[in-house]
């Protein structure tokens, strides 16, 4: 039934998907031909992608698909999988769009591998992040829920501060989600980030296989 | 084919259970409650979409677990508000969905929405309320499920569609013999489908009967006597006028003999509708 | 097989599917050994619930008006001509109690009642006052 199940998010999200590789094309060219830096693209592009995804999401009604998929012969695990695979897909495009501005249009720039390989995991990170947040929903207290989405709001507040002024922010190609400085450089931020994600969707997946699909 | 023991959840201000409930293959039974009753959660948590901290639910053979959804092959559900593809037309949202089920009919389906008078052509985003049941029933009904789980499926139906739904509804039992759990604050659309009548009041089930026992027991009594009456036996209301009396009896039978007993004749008994009957019975449980 | 059931009528419904059968088989248009529909075919087709069809049939069987072969289903039981009128007048008599009774609230005294019969056995005019 995965099979079934992928193939039906993927052409729930079609348009969308479609519509943000157009986009990022579209810039991709844009930004290229107007000799923007690498860092620059990278920022904007990102702004574009949390647009998009968020867009999706609202358009296409994830919550009520959710709820559909509660019916249907599938496993919540499944419907977990199914969304993150869709959410790489965005992550590959984007990363896919950085890899191809830094060998067209700026292929001096200092930004390496590693570190848009950071700034690319950082995407998901925030993501699981954001998704613990809606998803606490479903569990009682109702406080835990404020408690958790106002943490991480402060969190990030401190972290996006740490990278003012905008001129810094730019360079670093968008928003650290780390509310200190780590001190071992990218290597370092990569290597905790990995398994933080992975620790974050372990922990995401134990509260969206437990909870409600519909709040009394 | 359906199964509920000891059924439990428990919120803030509400407790569904603990509710035990069966349903035997081919059978239809009528779920009836006033609202938040409990008839809702209690489907949500029959499908797994609301989780229960106690008890198990099986339809069939097969236990009705999060790990292995089989058995949701074998259901129709159709809840109060299906959720749908709201951008893809109607037979988009057929074709999508048809993937799941492996007994699915296309053919089935159209034929279905045909006699619904269902426009598949539509968005769902433009659907109204009615059409909306119609293409939520269609979903339930096309892969034959052994088990159909109908939660105020008729909202917004008109008279002629509720009709074909009931027409559909009755085939599917005869020629597959699907059971039937069907919620509804309609009796009267359900008297003549339902076997058995199932009674819910704050998440607990307060009675279970067979439906011709009550249309059979239950009847309106109305007589003349001089004087006083009291403690007559099976009688769950009553007006009196005197000389008139007027009683609903939830067995006729005992309270004609006891009348009689009492030299009374002339009694004029008539039997009381499905949903009057429900309704006394409603009273009584709140 | 066609019955006519109706939701609004004074009998429930069971008691309208006994009533139909059993004219038809104490009528003779249903024959012995005829094959009645099966339980869940007839209530489908009269659109009523397969428990009121089980009851109507146990009822008729009770009566031993039909009997049931093991897997095959229902059928008409043969009857005798004295067992068919048996039944018949003992049917006809129920149902003249509580009209009777009906009556003689309103008033009526016996003899009346029972000249009001035989006019209508004579001219089938009930209205029709000697």
């Amino acid at each position: 039934m995965f099979k079934q199940l992928l193939i039906t998010e993927i052409d729930a999200s079609k348009t969308f998907l479609t519509l943000w590789l157009l986009a990022v094309t579209v810039l991709l060219l844009f930004m290229g031909y107007s000799g923007s830096e690498l860092g620059q693209f990278i920022a904007a592009s990102t702004v574009i992608f949390w647009i998009m995804l968020i867009g999706c999401a609202i358009v296409s009604g994830e919550e009520k698909r959710l709820r559909l998929y509660a019916q249907l012969p599938v496993t919540a695990g499944m419907v977990f999988a199914a969304t993150w695979i869709m959410v790489i897909c965005w992550i590959a495009a984007l990363v896919a769009a950085w890899t191809m501005y830094g060998l067209l249009f700026d292929p001096t720039s200092d930004i390496s591998a590693e570190e848009m390989g950071s700034q690319a995991i950082g995407l998901p990170l925030l993501l699981v992040l954001i998704t613990i947040g809606f998803d606490l929903h479903a569990f009682r207290p109702a406080f835990i829920q404020w408690l958790y989405l106002g943490t991480l709001a402060g969190l990030l507040a401190v972290a996006i501060h740490r990278d003012l002024p905008l001129a810094e922010l730019q360079q670093a190609g968008g928003i650290h989600i780390y509310p200190l400085p780590l001190p071992g450089g990218v290597a370092q931020t990569t290597a905790l980030s990995v398994p933080l994600l992975l620790g974050l969707l372990a922990v995401n997946y134990y509260i969206y296989v437990r909870s409600d699909h519909y709040i009394r | 084919m359906l199964r509920v023991n000891e059924l439990r959840r428990h919120y803030r201000k509400f407790d569904l259970g603990p509710l035990s409930l069966k349903v035997e293959p081919g059978c239809a039974m009528g779920l009836v409650g006033a609202n938040g009753a409990g008839k809702t959660t209690l489907f949500r948590c029959i499908m797994g979409s609301v989780r229960s901290q106690h008890g198990e639910v099986w339809v069939g053979e097969q236990e009705a677990t999060a790990i292995d959804p089989g058995w949701r092959q074998d259901i129709g559900y159709v809840g109060d508000a299906t959720p749908l593809f709201d951008g893809w037309t109607g037979a988009r949202n057929l074709g999508a969905l048809s993937r799941f089920y492996p007994n699915w009919s296309a053919e089935r389906a159209t034929a279905m929405a045909e006699r619904l008078n269902l426009d598949l052509t539509q968005r769902v985003r433009h659907y109204s309320t009615g059409q909306r049941s119609k293409l939520a029933i269609v979903l339930a009904l096309s892969h034959a499920p052994k088990l159909l789980l109908l939660d105020e499926p008729t909202a917004g139906l008109d008279a002629l569609s509720q009709d074909v739904f009931l027409e559909l509804l009755f085939d599917a039992m005869a020629v597959e013999g699907t059971a039937l759990l069907y919620a509804t604050h309609h009796i009267s659309e359900i008297a003549q489908l339902v076997d058995r009548l199932a009674f819910i009041h704050e998440g607990r089930l307060v009675r279970e009967e067979i439906k011709e026992d009550l249309t059979q027991a239950w009847r309106q009594i109305s007589f003349r006597h001089e004087g006083e009456l009291n403690d007559i036996p099976h009688v769950v209301a009553s007006r009196q006028q005197s000389p008139y009396f007027e009683l609903v009896s939830d067995d006729a039978d005992a309270t004609l003999d006891y009348l009689r007993q009492q030299g009374i004749s002339g009694c004029e008994s008539s039997r009381m509708t499905m949903e009057r009957i429900a309704i006394e019975i409603l009273k009584r449980s709140a | 097989m066609l019955l006519h059931i109706s939701e609004t009528a004074t009998a429930t419904l069971q008691e309208q599917i006994i009533d139909q059968i059993r004219a038809r088989i104490l009528s003779g248009e249903l024959a012995a050994d005829f094959p009645l529909p099966s339980i869940r075919g007839l209530a489908n087709e009269l659109r009523v619930s397969v428990i009121t069809v089980q009851r109507a049939y146990d009822h008729l069987l009770a009566q031993q008006l039909i009997y049931a072969r093991r897997g095959k289903g229902f059928y008409v039981a043969r009857l005798q001509d004295s067992d068919k009128s048996a039944l018949a007048r003992k049917r006809f008599a129920e149902q003249q109690k509580t009209l009777v009774e009906s009556a003689r609230r309103d008033g009526l005294q016996d003899e009346e009642i029972a000249e009001i019969v035989q006019n209508i056995l004579r001219t089938g005019d009930h209205s029709h006052h000697a």
